[in-house]
C-alpha cells in the first residue's frame, strides 16, 4: 500500500549516517554505471556532432560551431529511412502501452483467481517469453511463410485469391511484425499478478463487504492499488516497443516501410561499409531523448488519472 | 512431498550439470593460461568463421582441419599458429578496429575488409609478396579484383561464384526448353509457363535471388559492367542502365510473387533443393552440395542470360600491419598454403566450393571423385570460370547497405499491383541519400 | 481455514466475472500454446517445409534432439549458462536491491538524476557499447573468460531490475520501517532485516526477468568468449545454421531444448515469489 511521503523524524540525530547510509547503498550501482555507461553515453552524446566514419574511425573529429548540426541535418533531411523508423518506433512504443498493458492486466487480474488448474496457465503463459526474440522472429517467419506459413491459408478463408506475402504489403506488414510480439506479455503479467497477489485479503473482504465482487472489486479497489506498477510496467513495455530490433531484423528487414530507430543506428554503425558511427550516434542521441519523452508520458498520463483514496 | 522430491532432484541435476560446464573447462583455462604466457609476440590468432560442428556442416570440419595441419606442420618454429573459429566476426573486427587495432589474421569471409581498418593502414599490402612468389595464378581472381590502387589487402581461398541452377524436369513439364535461359524475355516467358502447371510449382526464388538478376543485366552492356565494377555514384543511380536493370528485374519479380521472394535464399532453399517445387534457383556454385539425391538427375547448372557469371573475391584472409616480423612471415606463409594446388583441391572436392587457384583442373578432379555433387559442382565452376563476363556482386562495390536497399525495393515491387516506376523513383531518392 | 476462506470467494464470483475470467484464460493458452504447439510440432519434422503449418508429421523424425545431445554438447551450453547467468543475477540483484531502496526511500538530493542515468541506460545502443566494454574487458585481461561476461551481465540490464524493484518497495508500507527503526535497527539493519526479507517476491521477479534475459543473451556472448568450451547456450543455436543453409529441423529441436531448463526452474521457484504473495504477504 502506497502512502505519502511523510517528514521525516530524526533526521538530525541520525543525519550523518544516513548520508553514509544512502553513499554506501548508491556506490555500487553508480560504480556500474561509470564504468559500464558513462564513457559511451558521453560518446554518443559528443560525437553525434563529430564527422566520424571510415576515414578517421580511431580519431572523431568535432564538425566545429558552424557545422554544428551536419549529422543531425544529414539524418533528419537526407537519410531516407529516419522518419519511417521513428514513426514506427514511436507507434511500438504507444501500441506497447496502449495495448500490451491492458491485455497483461486482464490476464494477470484472471490469474490471479482461484481456478482450478491455475497454476498450469500461470506457467504455460510465461514460457513464450522465455524464448529469445531472435527465436521467435525465426519462428514468426515460418509462421507468416506464404507458401507454408499459417497466416496465408486463414486470410485466404475471407479471400480467395490472395496470395502475397503479408510481411510485404505497407501496413499489414507492421501489424504482422506487432502481432509477433504484442500478446506475449508473459513477464509483464508476472509482474502485475505478483503485485495483485500481493493486495492484502482484508482489503479484498472489505469491498465484499460493500457489495463489491468480481469485475467490479478489480476496478474500484485492485487496479487503483495496482497503480505503481501498472506505471512501471508501462514505462518498460513502451521502452522495449520503442527499441524493438529483432523482429524487424528476422521478419523484414526494413522493407515495406518497417524500419526502427535501433535498425536504422544498426544500419548506419556496421551495415554501412562507411562505419558511419557519427550519424548513428545522432541517431542514438533521439533515441535516449525518446526514452526522456516516454517517461514523462506515462508519468503525466498517469497522474491524470483519478487519486485513489477511496478504501 | 513426492513434488518435493522431484524438484530438488531437478536443482540437483542442474547444479551438477553447472559444476560439469566448470569442470570440463578447467583444465582448457590453465592450458590457456601457458599459451598466454608466452605472450602474443609468438601466437599468431587467426580468426575464422567455421564453428559450425561437423554434424551440421562437414565443410566447417574440413577447413578447420586445413588449418590444424597447417599449425601441426609448423609447429616446431618460434611462431605458434592458433585457429580460432568465432561466431561473431564481424563485431569483433569492427571492435578492434574501432580500437586502432587488427586481428593477427583474419578471414573475413564474404563480408569484405572494413574499409575503416584500410584507411587507418591496419591491414597487410599482399601484393608485393604475391608478385614476388608469383602467386598470380594461384590467388587468381584476387589478384585482380581485389587490386585497390595498386594494393591487395585480402586473399579469399574460395571465389564466390554464382550462376543459377534449374529442375531439368519441371521446365520439361511445363514444355520449356534450356535456351529459354538465353535471354530475360524468354526466361520470363518460361517462368508464366510454369507456373501455369498449376500444380503448385513456381517460377524461381525472389528478393535476394532477383538483385542478381538486376547485377546479371548491368553486366550485359560494357557501360553497365564499369558501373558495378566502380562505387556507386549519384551518375550510376540515374542511369539508364541501372533503370533498365532494376525494371526488368522487378517485373519479372511481380510476375512471380510476393509470396516467392526471401531477403535470404536460406530460407527457401529446401523448396527447390529437396522439395522440387522451384523451376530455377539463383545461387552459387556450392549450391551443388545441397541437392537432394532424389533431384539430383534433374537440377543443372547454368549461366544468367547473356552468358553472364557473377564472381567474387569477396574478404578473405586479411593479415595485421602491425605485427613482428616473425609473425607476418607466418602469416604470409600460411596465405602461399592456403592458395596451394593440394589445399584448393580439398576446398573443391570436400568443402565443395570454387577455389581460386586457378590451376587446378576441376573437371579431372570431379571425375576422380566420382560423387555426383562434385560432378555437379565441378560443371558449375566451370561454367562460371568459362563465361563471357564474368562480374563482380554489386554487394561488394556499392555496399551492403545499397545492396539492401536494391533487394527491399525488389521484394515490394513483387507485390501485386505495386507501380514499379514510382516504387524506382523512391528508390533512387533512397540510394542517393546512403551514398551522401 | 485461509484456504477455505478463498474458495467461497470464487464460488461468490458473479457470473458475469466468471466468463470473463475464463476467456481471458482460454485467450492466454491460446497465445502461448500456438507458437509452441507449432514449435515442438516442427521439430519432429523432418523437414519442417515439406509438412507445413499444424500438419502432424508423418514419420517422427528426432534426428535434431539427438544431434543437439550427442553432437552438440548441450549440458556443457547448460552448464556455461547457468553459470554466467546464475552469478551475474545473484550480483545485479543485490546491487540494485540497495541503489532502488535508498531511492524509493529516502529523500537527498541528486535523486532525480540517480534516475534518470539508470533510465537512459536502456536507449544507449550496443553499437554505442560495443568498442567501451570490448576495450574494457580487454584492460582488464578478462577476454575470453566467463568472468567477462559475468561482469557485463551484471552491469547490463541494470535499469530494469532497478524499476521493478524500486516499484515493490514503493509497496511496503513506511510504518513497518518506523516500527523497526524505533526498536533500534540502523538503516542497514532494517533494510536487511526487515524490507529485504519482505520485498523477496518483488527482488525474485526480477531475478527472473534479468536470468531470461542473461540466458537467451548472444551479442555479448559471441563478443567476448570464442572458446568453444566456454559459450553460453545461444550458440546452440547457430550452428545449425552455416552461411549457405539452415538446418530447420535441429534449429527448433534445440529452440524447444534451451528452454527447458528455464522452464524447470520457474516451475521450481515460482511457488516462492508468486505463490508466497498469495493472501497478502505485505500487511498493511
Amino acid at each position: 500500500m502506497e502512502i505519502v511521503n511523510r517528514p521525516k523524524k530524526k533526521k538530525n540525530k541520525l543525519g550523518i549516517r544516513r548520508t553514509e547510509f544512502i553513499i554506501a547503498f548508491l556506490a555500487p550501482t553508480l560504480f556500474v554505471f561509470c564504468v559500464f555507461y558513462l564513457y559511451p553515453i558521453i560518446t554518443v552524446f559528443v560525437t553525434s556532432f563529430c564527422k566520424w566514419d571510415y576515414t578517421n574511425i580511431t580519431s572523431p573529429e568535432f564538425f566545429g560551431w558552424n557545422d554544428l548540426w551536419n549529422n543531425y541535418d544529414y539524418i533528419f533531411n537526407k537519410y531516407p529511412f529516419f522518419w519511417e523508423a521513428l514513426k514506427n518506433s514511436t507507434k511500438w512504443a504507444i501500441v506497447g502501452a496502449v495495448v500490451q498493458i491492458p491485455i497483461a492486466t486482464l490476464i494477470a487480474l484472471a490469474l490471479s483467481r482461484k481456478v482450478k488448474g491455475i497454476k498450469f496457465v500461470r506457467i504455460v503463459y510465461i514460457i513464450p517469453n522465455m524464448i529469445s526474440t531472435a527465436a521467435m522472429g525465426v519462428i514468426f517467419l515460418q509462421l507468416y511463410n506464404p507458401s507454408y506459413g499459417i497466416i496465408n491459408p486463414i486470410i485466404r478463408l475471407f479471400n480467395k485469391n490472395f496470395s502475397d506475402s503479408i510481411l510485404l504489403l505497407k501496413g499489414p506488414a507492421f501489424v504482422a511484425m506487432t502481432c509477433a510480439y504484442i500478446f506475449f506479455t508473459g513477464t509483464t503479467t508476472l509482474m502485475i499478478l505478483g503485485n495483485i497477489m500481493a493486495v492484502p485479503e482484508e482489503i479484498r473482504e472489505a469491498a465484499m463487504l460493500d457489495g463489491a465482487s468480481g469485475l467490479k472489486q478489480d476496478l474500484h479497489i485492485t487496479i487503483p492499488m495496482i497503480k505503481g506498477t501498472l506505471k512501471t510496467v508501462s514505462v518498460l513495455a513502451a521502452t522495449s516497443g520503442f527499441l524493438l530490433y529483432n523482429e524487424v531484423y528476422f521478419l523484414t528487414k526494413g522493407a515495406a516501410g518497417t524500419y526502427s530507430i535501433s535498425y536504422v543506428i544498426r544500419e548506419l554503425a556496421i551495415t554501412s561499409p562507411r562505419t558511419q558511427f557519427g550519424r548513428a550516434n545522432a541517431v542514438a542521441m533521439i533515441q535516449i531523448l525518446a526514452g526522456m519523452v516516454i517517461i514523462l508520458v506515462v508519468s503525466f498520463v498517469y497522474s491524470l488519472s483519478p487519486k485513489k483514496e477511496k478504501h | 512431498m513426492k513434488r518435493k522430491l522431484v524438484s530438488v532432484l531437478l536443482v540437483a541435476a542442474m547444479g551438477v550439470s553447472v559444476l560439469a560446464g566448470c569442470g570440463g573447462s578447467n583444465p582448457v583455462k590453465t592450458d590457456e593460461d601457458k599459451k598466454a604466457a608466452v605472450s602474443d609476440e609468438n601466437v599468431l590468432e587467426f580468426y575464422h568463421g567455421y564453428y559450425q560442428d561437423k554434424s551440421e556442416w562437414a565443410a566447417a570440419q574440413v577447413m578447420r582441419d586445413i588449418y590444424d595441419e597447417f599449425a601441426k606442420a609448423h609447429s616446431d618454429g618460434t611462431v605458434t599458429f592458433k585457429p580460432i573459429p568465432v561466431e561473431n566476426r564481424d563485431d569483433i573486427v569492427s571492435a578492434k578496429v574501432a580500437g586502432g587495432s587488427f586481428p593477427d589474421m583474419v578471414d573475413v569471409g564474404g563480408a569484405g575488409v572494413p574499409q575503416s581498418a584500410i584507411s587507418q593502414n591496419l591491414v597487410y599490402d599482399l601484393k608485393p609478396y604475391i608478385d614476388e612468389n608469383k602467386l598470380q595464378d594461384a590467388v587468381g581472381l584476387n589478384y585482380t579484383q581485389h587490386d585497390m590502387d595498386g594494393h591487395i589487402y585480402a586473399v579469399h581461398d574460395q571465389i564466390e561464384s554464382r550462376g543459377l541452377w534449374y529442375n531439368s524436369s519441371i521446365f520439361e513439364k511445363a514444355g520449356v526448353s534450356v535456351d529459354a535461359l538465353k535471354d530475360w524475355n524468354s526466361f520470363g516467358e518460361a517462368m508464366t509457363k510454369i507456373s501455369a502447371l498449376n500444380d503448385g510449382t513456381y517460377g524461381y526464388i525472389g528478393g535476394q535471388g532477383s538483385s542478381y538478376i538486376v547485377n546479371s543485366i548491368m553486366a550485359s552492356t560494357e557501360n553497365g559492367k564499369k558501373m558495378l565494377e566502380s562505387e556507386l555514384t549519384e551518375e550510376i543511380i540515374n542511369s539508364d542502365e541501372f533503370a533498365n536493370a532494376f525494371k526488368t528485374a522487378a517485373k519479372l519479380d511481380q510476375a512471380n510473387g510476393s509470396d516467392h521472394t526471401t531477403d535470404d535464399n536460406g530460407n527457401l532453399m529446401a523448396e527447390f533443393n529437396t522439395n522440387g517445387k522451384v523451376g530455377v534457383l539463383f545461387n552459387g556454385v556450392w549450391n551443388a552440395s545441397g541437392i537432394d539425391a532424389s533431384l539430383v538427375d534433374s537440377i543443372e547448372p547454368s549461366l544468367f542470360p547473356g552468358n553472364i557469371a557473377i564472381a567474387s573475391a569477396g574478404g578473405g584472409l586479411a593479415v595485421s600491419n602491425k605485427m613482428s616480423d616473425e609473425k607476418t612471415k607466418l602469416a604470409l606463409e600460411f596465405i602461399k598454403y592456403m592458395t596451394s594446388k593440394e589445399v584448393q583441391e580439398k576446398i573443391f572436392t570436400e568443402v565443395q566450393a570454387n577455389p581460386c587457384n586457378t590451376t587446378v583442373d576441376l573437371n579431372a578432379l570431379a571425375q576422380k571423385s566420382g560423387d555426383a555433387a562434385t560432378i555437379k559442382l565441378a560443371k558449375a565452376c566451370s561454367e562460371v570460370n568459362s563465361a563471357d563476363t564474368v562480374v563482380i556482386d554489386m554487394n561488394y562495390t556499392w555496399g551492403p547497405d545499397v545492396d539492401k536497399a536494391i533487394i527491399n525495393a525488389l521484394m515490394e515491387c513483387a507485390v501485386s499491383g505495386t507501380d514499379v516506376d514510382t516504387r524506382f523513383e523512391s528508390l533512387k531518392k533512397e540510394l542517393l541519400a546512403l551514398i551522401g | 481455514m485461509k484456504k477455505f476462506k478463498k474458495e467461497k470467494t470464487v464460488k461468490d464470483m458473479p457470473i458475469g466475472t466468471k466468463i470473463f475470467t475464463y476467456l481471458c484464460l482460454i485467450w492466454a493458452l491460446t497465445v502461448s500454446l500456438v507458437p509452441l504447439i507449432w514449435l515442438v510440432l516442427s521439430s519432429l519434422k523432418k523437414d519442417p517445409m515439406a509438412r507445413p503449418g499444424f500438419q502432424l508429421p508423418d514419420s517422427i523424425c528426432i534426428d535434431g534432439y539427438i544431434s543437439t545431445f550427442r553432437d552438440l554438447h548441450v549440458l556443457r551450453y547448460f552448464g556455461n549458462s547457468l553459470f554466467v547467468a546464475g552469478i551475474s543475477v545473484l550480483i545485479s540483484v543485490v546491487m540494485i536491491s540497495m541503489s532502488a531502496y535508498v531511492v524509493a526511500r529516502m529523500e537527498f538530493r541528486g535523486k532525480a538524476l540517480v534516475n534518470i542515468l539508470l533510465y537512459s541506460t536502456m536507449f544507449i545502443p550496443a553499437t554505442a557499447l560495443t568498442y567501451p566494454v570490448y576495450n574494457l574487458i580487454n584492460n582488464l585481461h578478462l577476454y575470453d573468460t566467463r568472468a567477462a561476461l559475468i561482469l557485463i551481465y551484471s552491469c547490463s540490464g541494470i535499469a530494469v531490475s532497478f524499476f521493478v524493484i524500486k516499484n515493490y518497495y514503493n509497496n511496503i508500507p513506511r510504518e513497518l520501517e518506523e516500527a523497526a527503526r524505533i526498536d533500534g535497527c540502523g538503516y542497514f539493519k532494517t533494510w536487511l532485516m526487515v524490507i529485504f526479507p519482505i520485498a523477496r517476491p518483488g527482488i525474485m521477479t526480477a531475478a527472473v526477468l534479468a536470468f531470461l534475459n542473461n540466458w537467451n543473451e548472444y551479442y555479448w556472448a559471441s563478443l567476448v568468449l570464442i572458446t568453444r568450451e566456454k559459450l553460453t547456450v545461444p550458440a546452440l543455436l547457430s550452428t545449425f545454421t552455416t552461411s549457405f543453409n539452415t538446418n530447420y529441423n535441429g534449429l527448433f529441436s534445440a529452440m524447444v531444448v534451451i528452454i527447458l531448463p528455464p522452464v524447470v526452474l520457474y516451475c521450481i521457484f515460482s511457488k516462492f515469489f508468486l505463490e508466497a504473495l498469495s493472501g497478502g504477504a505485505v500487511k498493511g
